[in-house]
């Protein structure tokens, strides 16, 4: 092989090699900026807890810190009696907690509170708090059917001393709790409370499908409102269509277990298998005649 | 241009008998065998720390074990195609490729199958495969196939080597004292009975029938191992055929690349003549066309489409992050090795050589695209997820392994050559003296 034939065999060998390297420029670190998001949620008008999440901001994308300790405190001020917990972040960068036994007194006692969370450094993420004020309020979820027409209310009340008023002008949801994600009752989006708390959504979704009995479960919901938090309520009702569910988990079929293979599939490559593999078998006496063959003429 | 008229029956056994490796053949041995260790060893630190020293991930699931497993699988049909097709068709010239074909075949497909063990990750589970396998899963096919293949391939290079034995058996001071034993211990009960011919032809012919069949289904079911999964770039009807007119022409690539080998190293240029390349140009020419003709329809037809799914994963190979490389892999696989044999003087050794090579070198880079840009666009988006998930290059262990099974099977080709006869003593012998009776 002549030269030029021996470089141009090589660069043509190679030169996917060459082009598979990894790209090496450097790439421009962005700022770090850690937080700390404090949230409130009241789900059925139960006990409420918060989320605490741990981020660091580095341009535009967030990324979740994890093994961050944080501390909450119930009002302005770091102080060991109002400390709700002490919490450390997951490897998503959060951490939930309720009120504890301790400070349920406190927490009854007043129509709103101020919630310290404070965060401490790590060597990922920088010493940070946030502080959050909330009013407690509740959902009241009604439904009202003539046969004809659905419709759900729902009255948003928060607590004001001692008593529970309107909460007015305040956006929420009403839908259908669905496997994947919540479904619009109808084509509103949200609802926006009147001067008396009330919001009425109309149920247009027809023939949706319901668990055995025909069940669906409305939700209605507020989300991260500033003054409320995250609310949360549901409501069973029978406006779905039953569910006759059909369980082929017993049939044959290319998607069950191995014993459950369709007999089509069994006949076709059993017979194949069986039928190569005769020939195979055949083949090898063969070669015991033609040893025996050769023993007997020696 | 050279043939096989003028050779004297005399000197056949004589420049046909397996020779000891000379100075070139030990160097060569060597190497193959330290590439075998570094790859025992990348196999020892994935046993050891698990599939985590792989960069395969979440996404590309399957690598470069897979992409290696199915150009082993291609080249093994070569020996269906030499030995089979050619015998069944009475196709007299290909008697001296017919046992390079088949020892191919066997030790791609025996690497095939150590291969697709390593992907596992966990060797140890290869059992549940055959305890828990579902025969509805194309995997479980290819297992099948697959362990049929070799069974039908091992019988296909032995019954054949029986008349050989009787001749190396005669020749016990040429040997040494293992390979006396190892000789013996094969073929000392073939006697050349009329008898014993009757059975054993019987028995190649209904191999030759065999494995044909066998090998169809052996790369169509590889084929599938992709074809029945709903992703783009292997959402194909096509994809059976595809897959076995490339493996023809990787195969006889690679015949092509030993035929130049062996008749340099052991001086068969009496044997393995210029006819021998200039009709196996012929044959490569017509199945490079053939690929690139299904090539032409796995690409084109989505890409007129351009369905939303597809458009990503061709953009990628057409003009993106693997364009020089699929570039490479149609050009050198097929375009090139086209322009080289289409002409007599391309189709002379050394030309068919390199065309050889490159269609060979080809074949292994397209089975990379088939593989790895496909599982770098799922339908879902990829997002959350670390950096290094969404490229894929090997790691030094995959690429250490890859080349290691690569090694390994030259190897088994290396010492077989080393062993027995790498062209038929008994066929050229009974051949020459039937062309000598004619003339």
């Amino acid at each position: 092989m002549n030269n030029p034939t021996k470089i141009f065999t090589f660069l043509i060998c190679f030169s996917p090699f060459l082009t598979m390297s990894q790209d090496s420029s450097k790439v421009e670190v962005p700022v770090k900026q850690s937080m700390v998001i404090l949230n409130y949620y009241a789900i059925n008008n139960t006990l409420p807890y918060f989320k605490v999440e741990t981020k660091n901001k580095l341009g535009k994308k967030f990324e979740p810190v994890k093994e961050v300790e944080v501390s909450l405190y119930l009002g302005n001020e770091e102080s060991p009696d109002a400390l709700i917990a002490k919490l450390k972040t997951n490897a998503a960068g959060e951490a939930v907690t309720g009120i504890p036994g301790s400070l349920g007194s406190i927490w009854k006692s007043a129509s709103g509170h101020i919630i310290l969370a404070k965060a401490a450094g790590t060597k990922n993420f920088d010493e940070s708090e946030a502080e959050l004020s909330i009013t407690k309020a509740k959902i009241e979820l009604d439904t009202i059917s003539d046969g004809e027409t659905r419709s759900i209310q729902v009255k948003l009340l928060k607590q004001d001393g001692d008593s529970w008023i309107p909460a007015t002008d305040v956006e929420m949801k009403v839908a259908v709790k669905r496997l994947g994600g919540d479904l619009m009752v109808s084509e509103e989006e949200t609802y926006t409370t009147d001067s008396t708390g009330m919001i009425a959504a109309e149920f247009t979704q027809d023939s949706l499908p319901g668990d055995e009995k025909g069940n669906l479960v409305l939700v209605a919901k507020i989300e991260e409102n500033d003054e409320l938090g995250n609310l949360y309520a549901e409501k069973t009702v029978p406006w779905g269509v039953a569910k006759n569910a059909t369980n082929e988990f017993d049939k044959r079929s290319l998607w069950a277990t191995s014993d459950k293979a369709p007999v089509w599939l069994l006949a076709m490559a059993y017979s194949i298998m069986i039928g190569v593999w005769t020939v195979i078998i055949y083949l090898v006496f063969q070669m015991i005649r033609i040893k025996k063959l050769g023993k007997f003429n020696r | 241009m050279e043939n096989s008229t003028h050779i004297d029956p005399r000197n056949i056994t004589a420049d046909l008998y397996p020779k000891k490796f000379g100075k070139a053949g030990t160097i060569w041995t060597i190497v193959l065998i330290i590439i075998c260790l570094v790859g025992a060893f990348a196999y020892y630190r994935q046993i050891r720390y698990g599939l985590v020293v792989t960069h395969m991930r979440d996404y590309v699931s399957w690598g470069i074990y897979i992409s290696n497993f199915v150009f082993f699988v291609a080249i093994s049909l070569v020996g269906s195609l030499i030995t089979a097709i050619f015998r069944l068709a009475n196709v007299k010239w290909s008697t001296p490729l017919t046992r390079i074909a088949e020892i191919i075949a066997v030790s791609a497909i025996a690497f095939a199958s150590v291969i697709i063990v390593v992907d596992m990750g966990r060797p140890e589970r290869f059992m549940n495969l055959f305890l828990h396998g579902r025969l509805q899963s194309p995997i479980m096919w290819d297992v099948i196939v697959i362990a049929t293949y070799f069974v039908i391939s091992l019988l296909l290079l032995y019954i054949p080597l029986l008349p050989d034995l009787k001749i190396m058996n005669k020749h016990k001071d040429r040997n040494t004292k293992f390979l006396n034993k190892l000789y013996t211990f094969m073929g000392s009960f073939w006697q050349g009975t009329s008898a014993q011919f009757k059975i054993s032809n019987r028995a190649i012919t209904i191999l030759c029938i065999t494995i044909i069949p066998v090998a169809f289904s052996i790369h169509t079911v590889t084929s599938w191992l992709f074809a029945t999964t709903y992703r783009p770039g292997w959402d194909s009807t096509n994809f059976g055929a595809y897959f076995v007119s490339g493996a023809f022409l990787v195969g006889s690539g690679a015949v092509v690349v030993a035929m130049y080998i062996f008749r340099k190293s052991y001086h068969l240029e009496k044997y393995i003549t210029g006819s021998h390349f200039d009709k196996m140009g012929k044959i490569v020419v017509m199945l490079a066309l053939l690929y690139l003709y299904f090539n032409v329809n796995e690409y084109l037809v989505p890409a007129f489409k351009m369905k939303k799914s597809e458009e990503a994963h061709l953009a990628e190979l057409f003009t993106g992050e693997y364009a020089a490389m699929f570039w490479f892999a149609i050009l050198t696989g097929m375009i090139i090795p086209i322009f080289i044999l289409l002409f007599p003087k391309g189709r002379r050794p050394l030309p068919a050589f390199i065309a050889g090579v490159l269609v060979v070198v080809g074949a292994w880079f397209k089975r990379y695209l088939i593989v790895t840009p496909t599982l770098l666009h799922p339908f879902l988006p990829m997002q959350d997820a670390p950096d290094n998930y969404f490229h894929y290059f090997p790691s030094w262990e995959e690429w250490a392994i890859a080349m290691g099974s690569l090694a390994g099977a030259l190897l088994i080709i290396t010492f077989f050559a080393r062993v027995f006869p790498i062209i038929p003593i008994y066929e050229t012998v009974t051949e020459q003296d039937e062309k000598l009776d004619n003339e």
